[in-house]
């Protein structure tokens, strides 16, 4: 392990059993996944649909544990959830009886009770980075798709953790509003280094975030290859998505996945049947 | 308004019939609606039916209260843990299938014909929809949210007081609208079967005299009575849980 590894995945491999009639099935969602994250890096994940890609994610977050195979966080294996780490959730995760200052409010309460007073200013400070001044009193059914995960974004902040885990925080946003956030996330990033694992299944999304990006093969998800991409940042100042260099490595990825989706129709159907 | 003014006419044209046979009924068999208004003055001026309707009511509360409060517990636990579903549930599906009011001999031999049969009797029925309808809410709760409460590591009581309760009020105020109707049922059935009281009681006193003009005055008010209660907890519904409407989208 080199200093500058923050996350270190060591051998982790994760079956599910799936009923088919009376029969279960074994599904091997990963195997053997090897990979680390160094310290303040923006890293992504894409893969074919069924590569487990969400499955990592709530390995690393501690939330299920693999059948194999351990997770370091600088350094140390992890035991459960920490108060290092927060997930974005996919459909927000939002309590719908809490309004958006309250639901900030929660990840305090529970990650950091010590500083009681302080929440509601804390939770403030957050609510305006992200954007939501003047809706603290609003409840989530009264948000847009886009101001909802703008709250998911303040909550996982507020604890300042030092991983962002973000499990296809855009995909249920419509498309503009993605591309707005997509350059709100990068401006904070940029200001509130933190270390990131980012899935997607946008290639586009993956290239303009990513240090690197990480892509899976699905069935048995693994480790299909890491791509750098070294286009510089602030990536907001300039328009990435005309720079050549983006097509290029936006042509690299897709060919990756492609390719994975061949090998997968070629083997998985043999193992399959 | 239109509704009102047929509705209205309905209702005067009904008064209208019933006063013309009853005038010419058997009072034993019939009353004219004049004569269960005279019935209704006379128990109410005799302080009979507040009396009666006072004990119906503290029945009906704490019988509610000590049905509803076990209720809501097990409904969660056994909503929540598996092993408490496990071992509770054949014991309620079995009481559940059992006709209530074949329990009233084994109520009056256990706990006695007066306020404490009575109001474990009226908890009998309120229990039920109750803890069932609880259990269901919390069945049904988001997985996501659970999972955004341990990925923020709440403890279990955490996770109960910010998801699970919250995520169920609005099922628990729901099944409390079908429980006080049942509670109500439980209600007469006690005030008749056991020490006769309350609104039930005088049922059984005023028949037993052949009185039928007063036995309809007290059906009436047994009508308002219920209509009244299950308004009550509908306000208290919205009062409670505001978000219901959102959650059933």
């Amino acid at each position: 392990m080199s200093n500058t590894d923050k996350i270190e995945i060591n051998e982790i491999s994760k079956n599910f059993y799936k009923k088919s009639g009376n029969k279960f099935q074994c599904v091997e969602a990963l195997k053997g996944i090897n990979f680390s994250v160094r310290k303040d890096e923006f890293m992504t994940v894409v893969g074919p649909s069924g590569c487990g890609k969400t499955t990592l994610l709530r390995i690393i977050d501690g939330l299920i544990k693999p059948d194999t195979g351990t997770v370091l966080i600088d350094g140390n294996p992890i035991t459960g959830p920490g108060e290092d780490r927060s997930v974005v959730f996919q459909n927000f995760g939002l309590m719908p009886w809490k309004n958006v200052l309250d639901n900030v409010k929660f990840a305090l309460l529970l990650r950091k009770p010590e500083l009681k007073e302080q929440h509601n200013e804390i939770a403030h400070k957050y609510i305006n980075i992200v954007g939501l001044a003047g809706f603290e009193n609003h409840y989530p059914h009264e948000l847009s798709g886009g101001m909802q995960q703008r709250v998911g974004f303040a909550r996982a902040l507020s604890i300042d953790p030092d991983i962002l885990l973000m499990d296809e925080p855009l995909a249920s946003v419509d498309a503009q509003t993605r591309e707005i956030l997509q350059e709100e996330l990068l401006k904070i990033w940029g200001r509130n280094k933190k270390t990131v694992l980012f899935i997607t299944h946008s290639i586009d999304e993956a290239v303009l975030l990513a240090d690197r990006i990480l892509v899976l093969d699905a069935r048995p998800g693994k480790v299909r290859t890491i791509i750098s991409n070294d286009m510089p940042h602030p990536r907001w100042m300039y328009p990435v998505r005309k720079d050549p260099k983006f097509a290029e490595l936006r042509e690299e990825v897709w060919g990756m996945i492609r390719t994975s989706y061949r090998d997968y129709s070629e083997n998985g159907n043999k193992q399959a049947l | 308004m239109r509704k009102t003014i047929s509705r209205l006419t309905t209702f005067i044209f009904i008064l209208a019939v019933a006063e013309y046979f009853g005038q010419r009924a058997d009072p034993i068999i019939f009353a004219p609606p004049s004569q269960i208004l005279r019935a209704f003055w006379n128990i109410l001026t005799t302080g009979v039916l507040i009396q009666a309707l006072g004990s119906s009511i503290i029945t009906l509360l704490i019988g509610f209260i000590v049905g509803a409060v076990p209720g809501i517990t097990l409904g969660l636990l056994i909503g929540r843990y598996t092993m408490a579903d496990r071992i509770f549930s054949p014991y309620i599906s079995a009481l559940y299938a059992t006709p209530l009011v074949a329990l009233v001999p084994l109520v009056i031999i256990w706990f006695g014909i007066d306020i404490t049969g009575k109001i474990l009797y009226v908890a009998l029925w309120v229990i039920f929809p109750i803890l069932i309808n609880t259990s269901m809410g919390v069945r049904k709760v988001d997985s996501q949210l659970l999972e955004v409460g341990d990925s923020f590591g709440a403890s279990e009581s955490k996770i109960i007081l910010h998801i699970i309760w919250p995520f169920t009020v609005p099922y628990i105020v729901a099944s409390l609208r079908l429980a006080i109707g049942r509670g109500i049922v439980g209600l007469i059935v006690a005030e008749m079967s056991l020490r006769l009281t309350g609104l039930g009681g005088l049922l059984m006193i005023y028949s037993a005299s052949l009185s039928t003009d007063v036995v309809l005055s007290v059906l009436l008010i047994l009508m308002c009575f219920g209509a009244g209660f299950t308004e009550l907890v509908k306000i208290l519904e919205r009062i409670i849980a505001p978000w219901r409407n959102n959650l059933e989208d």
